[in-house]
């Protein structure tokens, strides 16, 4: 008997069917993209219903749909729950990012924002940690799809991450922001339909009380409430998912893009809906126990359930939603960062003077440079570079604290915050090698707030929030102070 | 030291996390609808 959940056959012709869907979606909405500020934040008029969607599906990554089962196997109720809690990024970010269309109307990134509110040493800090940060993302997403993808079906690596990558690529050039949100939409769809199916499926066929008769008498821990260790895991976890949501342009283009009044609703709705997704795909796992089955890779536990259980079709559904979490988040990650490339490197630094067609044209080049760059690192299949997204912790930790206070305190220390990017990332960092991976986010969180606090008490400075509205400064100089 | 979840919680945890995705989804659908009905999908 195969190991794999489906065969190649299957494996490519779902790969065509949903490559082609993707594709003339992303050619079709690319025609409202005719504009720079169209291609990069969607026309700025983005609705709440594509909105909450785009950030929901995009918080969805592989690791979501696949990690939480492999979690809730090892880690039990904590580990499904401690995953849920990444929730709270996307619930506080919220009012966040309400705020950032309103002090900044026509902004393209969150390196904007922090060159206008701390000038331009802090504004290289923070693009080194948040370059780093999306290219580790970018890498550890192209290579869980090669091999979740292997796993599920037999299709080789190489061909699989090829597939994924080009696709989404060629999407995201096709369409720009347009593109990335209208698919998200609909991926969004398929990952809560696909995971609800499977879930209910599962336990309707089994039964509440058999898995948990099964968990108590084979694997009581993963039932176990009082699990001490598991807490440090948990508020990493939590300060990992604030860091990487608070400073990365992901977010902030959406906060750009949607429409006035809709970037706190669309924020807040996207984390409740994305809370119960981990605790529901974990759940799936947890019937492992009661069903028999030998689990010889712990992170395919969530399809192998539903392949034994539900047959081909509960295969099917898991390939569905693993392949829409992967596009999602790959989609995003693309398009804004080859936003922050061409806003804060491309224009700021070497063609300032360049028009909205030109700008809109390096856009597409820096995807493709992007994609291009990405499969090549994810090529020889370097698994410990996957693990860079873990060692991102330490850095994305370290600008909670700057972005905001920098967003609410007007007396924020400029150089506070500069240096609490710096130690924080250096100390956070030391943690990652010295204690572990789940202390490196929580080490650079606390230092760097330390840091932010101290400079700014002993050195406050005053700062004007109209300076943060780049576009009416330019209108109106003399007018800020 | 143990503390086992009884199975009312199971229940509870899991069960609610099932039907509340499943309302999600559809509150997404139905947002969808009432945003491009009003003109307001983007």
């Amino acid at each position: 008997m195969s190991d794999t959940v489906l065969t190649p056959n299957v494996g490519f012709a779902l790969l065509g069917l949903f490559s082609a869907v993707w594709i003339t979606l992303g050619w079709y909405w690319g025609r409202k993209a005719k504009s720079f500020d169209g291609y990069v934040v969607a026309g700025r008029n983005v609705g709440l219903a594509l909105g909450t969607a785009t950030a929901m599906a995009t918080w969805v990554t592989s690791n979501t749909t696949m990690a939480a089962p492999q979690l809730a196997f090892q880690m039990g109720i904590w580990g499904m729950v401690g995953y849920s809690l990444g929730s709270m990024g996307l619930i506080f970010f919220a009012p966040m990012a309400e705020r950032i269309r309103t002090l900044m109307p026509r902004g393209y990134t969150s390196g904007d924002f922090v060159r206008l509110r701390y000038g331009r040493l802090a504004w290289y800090v923070f693009l080194l940690i948040s370059t780093f940060y999306a290219l580790g993302w970018l890498i550890s997403m192209g290579m869980a799809g090669g091999i979740l993808l292997e796993a599920l079906t037999g299709i080789d690596y190489v061909v699989g991450m090829s597939v994924i990558m080009v696709v989404c690529v060629i999407y995201t050039m096709l369409g720009g922001l347009y593109a990335v949100i209208g698919t998200d939409y609909i991926q969004s769809v398929l990952i809560l339909i696909g995971i609800v199916v499977v879930a209910g499926l599962t336990y309707a066929k089994i039964g509440f009380e058999p898995i948990h008769e099964a968990l108590q008498a084979e694997r009581p821990a993963l039932l176990n409430l009082l699990m001490p260790a598991s807490l440090m895991f948990l508020f990493n976890n939590l300060l990992f998912g604030f860091g990487e949501i608070f400073h990365s342009n992901v977010w902030w283009s959406r906060a750009f893009a949607f429409r006035e009044g809709v970037g706190f609703k669309a924020y807040l709705l996207a984390g409740i809906f994305w809370g119960p997704i981990p605790i529901v795909a974990g759940a799936i796992a947890l019937a492992a126990p009661q069903m028999g089955l030998n689990v010889p890779r712990v992170d395919m536990v969530g399809p192998m359930v539903a392949a034994n259980l539900l047959g081909f079709w509960g295969a099917v559904a898991i390939f569905v939603v693993v392949f829409s979490s992967l596009a999602s988040s790959l989609d995003s990650l693309l398009a804004a960062t080859s936003d922050l490339i061409v806003e804060d490197v491309y224009r700021k630094h070497l063609a300032p003077d360049a028009g909205e067609a030109h700008l809109r044209r390096a856009s597409v080049v820096i995807i493709l440079v992007l994609g291009v760059a990405a499969w090549l690192l994810c090529l020889p299949r370097l698994t410990h570079l996957a693990g860079m997204i873990a060692f991102t912790g330490a850095f994305v930790g370290s600008t909670i604290w700057p972005i905001a206070a920098g967003l609410y305190w007007r007396k924020t220390n400029p150089l506070g915050a500069t240096l609490g990017m710096v130690l924080g990332s250096a100390v956070g960092l030391a943690s990652y090698f010295v204690v572990g991976f789940y202390v490196a986010a929580l080490v650079g969180a606390a230092v760097s707030m330390v840091v932010v606090l101290l400079a700014t008490l002993i050195a406050p400075r005053e700062f004007d929030w109209r300076r943060l509205d780049e576009s009416a400064l330019a209108s109106a100089p003399g007018e800020s102070t | 030291m143990t503390a086992l979840a009884p199975l009312g919680l199971f229940e509870v945890l899991v069960g609610a996390a099932i039907v509340t995705t499943a309302v999600c989804a559809l509150v997404l659908l139905g947002m969808l609808v009432s945003d491009w009905a009003r003109g307001k999908l983007w």
